[in-house]
Formats: structure tokens, C-alpha cells, sequence
């Protein structure tokens, strides 16, 4: 029998002497999460100084088992059904933006061209490539795109993935290289959504700024 | 005026004041410890400027404001103060004196943590780097030079 049968068979029989509350024992097995972060998740649902009948975790191979409360094993087995998923994957949007590129608004780049005016006198802004590429935590993309001044050479690293949908986030480095260019490389933890607006590498006098974008979102498999 | 009072006033002197106009000029003309004190604040707001200028164009920095010329006591002004100490670490993060950066967590890259959200930015060493928080929350603007 394993040591941890026995430390649970040990704390039933504790505590059916001192006459503290019922506790049952279960055992979850683990899809993605390590016995280390299931144990950190369910912790608050576990409550080891309870004097009269302390609850107690193991964890071992894909697996945790918890002596506890009926009602908080529940607690504990709807946490671990949120949180024991596969992490989602990454749908990275990138934007090369050419700054002093135009005096006209560019629609397709108006949110960030209205952040942009208010922050620095380059006279206009214009989409010059754009990429949208995918993977999950852990990988490098590497994308070239066409696109005035171009080729560009887009690569990225998914590092840290965090949660799920809008509320998650992701860590990133997103660099861009071009012809005669020097390279621009950022490594940023966004949210899911939000936009990083990556400045800036020369293209030399005729070409101006260069601007990259990136704006991840997070998508359940 | 003695080097104690002249160093009180360096802090807040108008740079005119500075180079050379005033009653202050007077005792920068005599001595040359306060002078250096006044050459060195000249060239860091000659550096400020001029980084601020190329790296942000839009931005400004703040000129002292003009004081009434009747004697004072001698004793800190915080609004005048307060801005300088700022222009003097935008000055350190611009001109990118690395040891008052926080170190890099790896030999390749510098690490700079923005104070409003937990946006960890890293970017290729040699460049220093200016994070902006826009008034769009889903727009952050991260500028590296």
C-alpha cells in the first residue's frame, strides 16, 4: 500500500476519534496541470490546520488525492475541471507600419494611428505588410512578408501562455528585420487583445520608421 | 552669496541664470566648484533636450518657471524641485546609462519593467527603451532606440 493510502487511512482514523468533521478521500487524476500547480490551486480547499481533523493532499504521477470535506472535494473537483485544460493556443497579429509614410489616415491601421498622433510628429502613418500566424507555448514562428521596403522577416516566440479567451495573456518576443534595417526586437507579457506597438528601426531616409505591431489573442483548442 | 546658497539656487535658477545672468552668475564667475555644479546641470539639459527631441518629438521638457527677483530664503522648492528630479531620470533611462537600469537577465538583452503594468519589456542591449501607456488601455507603446 502506498504511503500516502496510509497517511489518509491514518487522518480517517484520527479523526473519527476526536469527533471532528467527516471527511472523504478522493483522487483526481491530471490532464495538463503538475502535481505541484494542482496542489497550489486547490490549497485554499484544503485545510491542513483544521484541529480536529486536518485535511491533507498528495500528489504523485498525473494524480492528486485529497482528504477533505465532502463539499469542499466538490469545491476541489470543479476547480481542477476550470483549470486542468490544455493551454490554449496563440493567433499572433502582426502589422508593419511605416512611419512618414503618408499624410492621409490609413483605416486599417486607425486605432493605433490615433495612439501614435498624440505621441510623437512623424506627419502620417500607412500599413505597409501585415501577417497573422499561430502556434502554441513554446514555438517560433518565422513568417517573411512582402510589402513596400520589404521583404520582412517576421519572427516570434510564444513564451508563458496564461489563462484563457480575453483574460488571458502571453509573453512574446516579436522581432522584425528588413533590407539595410537594423533589427527590431521586443520581448513583452500582453493580454489577450491588447496591442504592442514596437518602435522603431530606420529604413533609411526615403522609406523613414519602421513600426511593428503585435496583438495576440488566445484560442481554446 | 556663499557656495551653500548658491547650491540651493542652482537647483531651481532659471538656465539663463546658469550661463551667466545674476546674482548667482556672480558667484558661479568666482567659484569654480559651483561653476562645474552649473556647467554639469547645463549639459545634462542640453542631453535631456536633445534626446527628448529626437526620441519623442511631441514631447517637451518643462522650463523652470520665472521667480521675482526680491532675495528668498533659502529652502527647497518641490514644484521646481519635483520636475527636475524627474527630467533627471527620464535623463538617465534616455541616455541609457546602464548601471541604473535594473540588470539584464540575460547578457543579450536589457530588462526594463514599466511601472503601470506588469509588461516586463525586454529589448536588444545597446537600446534604451520607453514604454507609453496610451489613453487606449488596449494600445501600449514601447519604443526602443
Amino acid at each position: 500500500m502506498r504511503t500516502s493510502t496510509w497517511l489518509v487511512l491514518a487522518g480517517l482514523l484520527a479523526a473519527a476519534a476526536c469527533g471532528g468533521p467527516r471527511l472523504d478521500t478522493r483522487t483526481f487524476r491530471l490532464n495538463h496541470l503538475d502535481g505541484g500547480e494542482a496542489a497550489q490551486l486547490i490549497s485554499p480547499y484544503v485545510f491542513v490546520d483544521r484541529k480536529d481533523a486536518p485535511g491533507q493532499m498528495n500528489s504523485l504521477r498525473g494524480s492528486i488525492t485529497v482528504r477533505e470535506t465532502p463539499d469542499n472535494l466538490d469545491k476541489i473537483a470543479r476547480v481542477l475541471a476550470e483549470y486542468d485544460r490544455a493551454k490554449p493556443s496563440v493567433r499572433l497579429r502582426f502589422q508593419i507600419i511605416q512611419a512618414n509614410g503618408a499624410a492621409a489616415a490609413d483605416p486599417a491601421i486607425a486605432e493605433v494611428e490615433a495612439s501614435l498622433r498624440k505621441l510623437f510628429r512623424f506627419r502620417g502613418y500607412r500599413l505597409v505588410a501585415e501577417a497573422l500566424a499561430g502556434g502554441m507555448e513554446g514555438i517560433q514562428i518565422s513568417q517573411v512578408v512582402a510589402g513596400l521596403g520589404g521583404p520582412y522577416h517576421i519572427r516570434a516566440n510564444i513564451f508563458d501562455v496564461r489563462g484563457s479567451g480575453d483574460s488571458g495573456s502571453v509573453r512574446v518576443n516579436a522581432e522584425l528585420n528588413a533590407p539595410g534595417a537594423t533589427s527590431l526586437s521586443t520581448t513583452v507579457t500582453l493580454r489577450a487583445g491588447q496591442t504592442a506597438v514596437l518602435g522603431n528601426t530606420q529604413l533609411g531616409e526615403k522609406l523613414g520608421t519602421l513600426i511593428l505591431t503585435v496583438r495576440p489573442e488566445l484560442v481554446q483548442n | 552669496m556663499n557656495c551653500e546658497t548658491a547650491r540651493d539656487r542652482l537647483l531651481e535658477a532659471d538656465l539663463t541664470e546658469l550661463r551667466g545672468d545674476g546674482e548667482l552668475a556672480q558667484h558661479l564667475h568666482a567659484c569654480s566648484a559651483c561653476q562645474d555644479r552649473a556647467r554639469g546641470i547645463l549639459a545634462q539639459y542640453a542631453a535631456l533636450q536633445g534626446e527628448l527631441e529626437r526620441a519623442v518629438p511631441r514631447f517637451e521638457v518643462a522650463q523652470p518657471r520665472r521667480r521675482p527677483a526680491a532675495p528668498r530664503t533659502p529652502r527647497w522648492r518641490w514644484t521646481v524641485v519635483a520636475p527636475l528630479a524627474l527630467a533627471a531620470s527620464l535623463a538617465v533611462l534616455l541616455l541609457g546609462r546602464r548601471r541604473e537600469l535594473p540588470q539584464p537577465m540575460t547578457p543579450s538583452v536589457q530588462q526594463v519593467a514599466s511601472a503601470t503594468a506588469p509588461l516586463d519589456v525586454e529589448v536588444l542591449a545597446g537600446r534604451a527603451v520607453t514604454v507609453f501607456q496610451t489613453d487606449n488601455p488596449n494600445i501600449v507603446v514601447i519604443w526602443s532606440f
